[in-house]
């Protein structure tokens, strides 16, 4: 049984309390409500925020049970959920899935393997569909199939016949949805640019290391339980700082930047040392930034924030994928990444 | 089946339809998701309008259905089954003769859910007729063809005959000079009325009057004043200025709408909008959108007006950085905004820029334009209880352009489009 508290703000009821940190969530947007679960405290029922009660009263019984839906909508300050049912599974299996897509921590270090991106998005799809009732976007399951490539799906191995029900049970969607599945296999690039600068062989004068802030990154790129390390050298009289951030399993090239004290550091996918590294000429009173440490970001993509708890947050969701492997529950994606 | 009705003196109309819908077994499993509940197209397109029909049933409207009204609602999707089986049966055949006939264009559900159902009606179920599958492929074939004698390619031939270029461009120039002044109102206290309630308990009345007293026109009034058409982004021109006739147009980098020729005007409502049997012939299309494009609001009629006067209001302060809601609908707006960026956030989606995030609204009224103008073209009336659809609808399709933007943006790793 799940216990909800219920508070209610004009307009609005919430159910539960949302997760406190965007990488612990796991989201549904459903109609007239976001259902969360928290990926660090699971429970059977999510948290809810109703922004249009009328709207989720169509649906909320099947997610809470009628009983804790009516009392959700009726006035009531806790709710006790007590329900299962096959549209709370495939509810809670999207936001799994959701979550995964954005925050699966793949990382050589802690060893959780990459998922495979092909089937993640067709079992997204496949669990979209099944939700399609209920959801806000009225076109969430065509978006969803739109990002499906079948060519992208595994072959053979011990998944195979659960793999070619979803390729059949997609085929029969994109009929009814209207929508041309894709089916261009491409292989993994090879063609990763060369770090800049080459082997940097001076013992360094300084060197140091530091946690790397994920939501200043994009998903995929780096070894979620890495760290970038700087090391500063001189070469031909000129002060050198070189960066390196372990790249995630399976990494794809991409624009990344360091920040050491005021010198910004391009950083590029070397595919020989797995990381993305890269070096750049500092000036004379860079021995004055020393204890600053590295920030790596890509500044395209959100800029970096202080967050106190994030550390602890990271390792206790790195644990939770490294579970979620082996678990009885695990989705299909999972299951292939294991 | 589902089990546990509450036992108050209402059940969530949801309920009562899934729990019926349950008892129809496999038979209406095409017409169902994986999780055996009704397609929201099922619902939207089958259920409501033809089977349980809230409009002439009052008791089987809104959320909740009175504990009395129960059984009768249950009774009538039971009597309905085997017309839905039947249904369920033929859009199997007809998307069985798309595929075949190899076409893509449009969604399969909103395009033949309705024909299956008079389908239903007229043979019943497929399994018992020998030519079953001919009567399937001559539908499909029925959908498309009607779609093939409005096409681009004929508007623009139309549009570039040189017979009649001269014609047209004469009428153009007359309906724009014959624009009337309008008559600059103060603010109506109906567009704040309505606005109030339009999300929870949309009033028809109060529709009809901001319609019948022109409210809408009398709004378009500022519209010609410098820098005002084009802070809601329906120009990139000081004012508004007479279109061209064009001829040519590309999905891509389509002008903004007062900016589009009309040519572009009704191009860009044939590729959206797959229902082109609703819509009038080429001749009367393009002296129609001449007509509208001198129009207020340049659109043709009063609730469509009225309409883009709600959105404006209803949006303002969209993308800015705080804003104090000034009527309910004006609230849930932002507040679906400012749900948005914390979905960001949860999905890990890059950050927006801040043109874009300032250009959200200038994005909004363009969207509901365009769904007002692609309405008065397929002869669509707005009534009160789909205004709110619209205004929230516009804001959903916005933001969710917004996050494919971003994610295409992530595959690229930042890379300029």
């Amino acid at each position: 049984m799940t216990e909800l508290p219920v508070t209610r703000e004009p307009g609005r009821i919430l159910v539960g309390a949302l997760p406190s940190a965007p990488e612990q969530t796991a989201l549904v947007e459903a109609r007239g409500a976001l259902l969360a679960w928290d990926q660090l405290d699971r429970r059977a029922h999510p948290a809810a925020d109703v922004w249009d009660p009328a709207l989720a009263a169509d649906w909320l019984w099947e997610v809470y049970g009628p009983d804790a839906a009516a009392a959700i909508l009726d006035g009531a300050d806790t709710a006790a959920a007590e329900w299962d049912s096959p549209v709370l599974a495939a509810a809670r299996d999207l936001a799994h899935l959701h979550w995964a897509a954005a925050w699966w921590p793949a990382s050589h270090a802690a060893a959780v393997p990459a998922l495979p991106q092909g089937l993640l998005r067709a079992e997204t799809a496949w669990r979209t569909a099944a939700l399609d009732h209920l959801l806000d976007d009225e076109e969430a399951v065509e978006r969803a199939l739109a990002g499906v490539d079948l060519g992208a799906l595994p072959t053979g191995g011990d998944l195979a016949a659960p793999v070619a029900a979803l390729r059949e049970r997609l085929a029969d969607l994109a009929e009814t949805y209207g929508v041309a599945l894709r089916n261009a296999f491409s292989p993994k690039r090879e063609d990763w640019a060369l770090a800049a600068g080459g082997t940097a062989a001076e013992p360094p004068l300084a060197s140091g290391a530091g946690p790397i802030d994920w939501a200043a990154v994009p998903p995929g790129l780096l070894d979620a339980a890495g760290e970038a390390t700087w090391r500063l050298t001189q070469r031909e009289g000129a002060w050198i700082v070189t960066v390196t951030a372990p790249a995630a399993p399976e990494a794809r090239p991409a624009d990344l930047t360091a920040r050491f004290g005021a010198v910004e550091i391009p950083l590029r996918l070397d595919a020989g040392s797995g990381a993305f590294t890269g070096e750049a000429t500092a000036g004379p009173d860079v021995a004055l930034h020393l204890d600053g440490g590295v920030q790596v970001s890509a500044p395209w993509f959100a800029l970096p924030t202080a967050d106190a708890g994030e550390a602890e947050r990271r390792a206790a969701l790195i644990a939770f994928a490294r579970g979620r492997l082996t678990a009885e529950d695990a989705t299909l994606t999972e299951r292939a990444a294991a | 089946m589902v089990h546990g009705l509450a036992a108050s003196a209402a059940v969530p109309r949801g309920l009562l339809v899934a729990d019926a819908w349950s008892q129809l077994g496999d038979a209406v499993a095409p017409l169902s998701n994986a999780s055996g509940r009704p397609l929201a197209r099922t619902v939207k397109l089958l259920l409501d309008p033809l089977v349980l029909r809230p409009a002439q049933n009052p008791r089987f409207s809104g959320g909740v259905v009175a504990i009395e009204h129960v059984d009768a609602l249950r009774r009538a999707i039971l009597d309905a089954g085997p017309a839905l089986a039947a249904t369920a049966a033929w859009f199997q055949l007809v998307k069985r003769a798309r595929r075949r006939a190899g076409i893509t264009e449009g969604h399969p559900q909103d395009l033949y859910f309705q024909r299956c159902f008079e389908l239903a009606h007229l043979h019943g179920d497929p399994g018992a007729l020998p030519d079953a599958a001919a009567i399937a492929a001559a539908t499909v074939a029925d959908v498309h063809a009607e779609r093939g004698e409005v096409s681009v390619e004929g508007l623009r031939r139309f549009l570039t005959d040189p017979e009649r270029t001269a014609e047209l461009a004469g009428l153009l120039r007359e309906a724009w000079a014959d624009r009337p002044e309008a008559p600059a109102a103060g603010p109506d206290p109906g567009l704040a009325a309505f606005l109030a309630d339009c999300a929870a308990a949309p009033d028809p009345r109060l529709w009809k009057a901001l319609a019948d007293t022109a409210v809408g026109t009398a709004e378009a009034a500022e519209l010609d004043r410098v820098g005002v058409a084009a802070g809601y982004g329906l120009t990139a021109r000081d004012r508004p200025a007479a279109p061209e006739l064009g001829d040519r147009a590309s999905k891509r980098d389509l002008p903004r709408p007062f900016d589009r020729s009309i040519m572009e005007r009704l191009f860009a409502a044939f590729t959206t909008w797959f229902q082109r049997e609703a819509m009038a012939d080429i001749p009367s299309l393009v002296t129609g959108e001449i007509r509208r494009s001198a129009a207020p609001w340049q659109l043709a009629e009063e609730p469509s007006r009225v309409a883009m006067a709600l959105g404006r209001d209803a949006s303002a302060g969209l993308g800015a950085d705080a804003a104090e809601p000034a009527s309910d609908a004006n609230a849930r707006l932002l507040s679906r905004w400012r749900r948005e960026s914390y979905v960001h956030r949860v999905m890990r989606l890059p950050r927006e820029d801040g043109d874009e995030v300032r250009g959200t609204r200038r994005a909004y009224l363009r969207r509901l334009w365009a769904r007002l103008h692609g309405r008065e073209l397929r002869g669509e009336p707005t009534a009160a209880d789909e205004v709110w659809d619209l205004l929230d609808g516009s804001l959903r399709s916005v933001v969710m352009d917004q996050r494919d933007r971003l994610r295409r943006r992530l595959e690229r790793a930042g890379a300029p489009e």
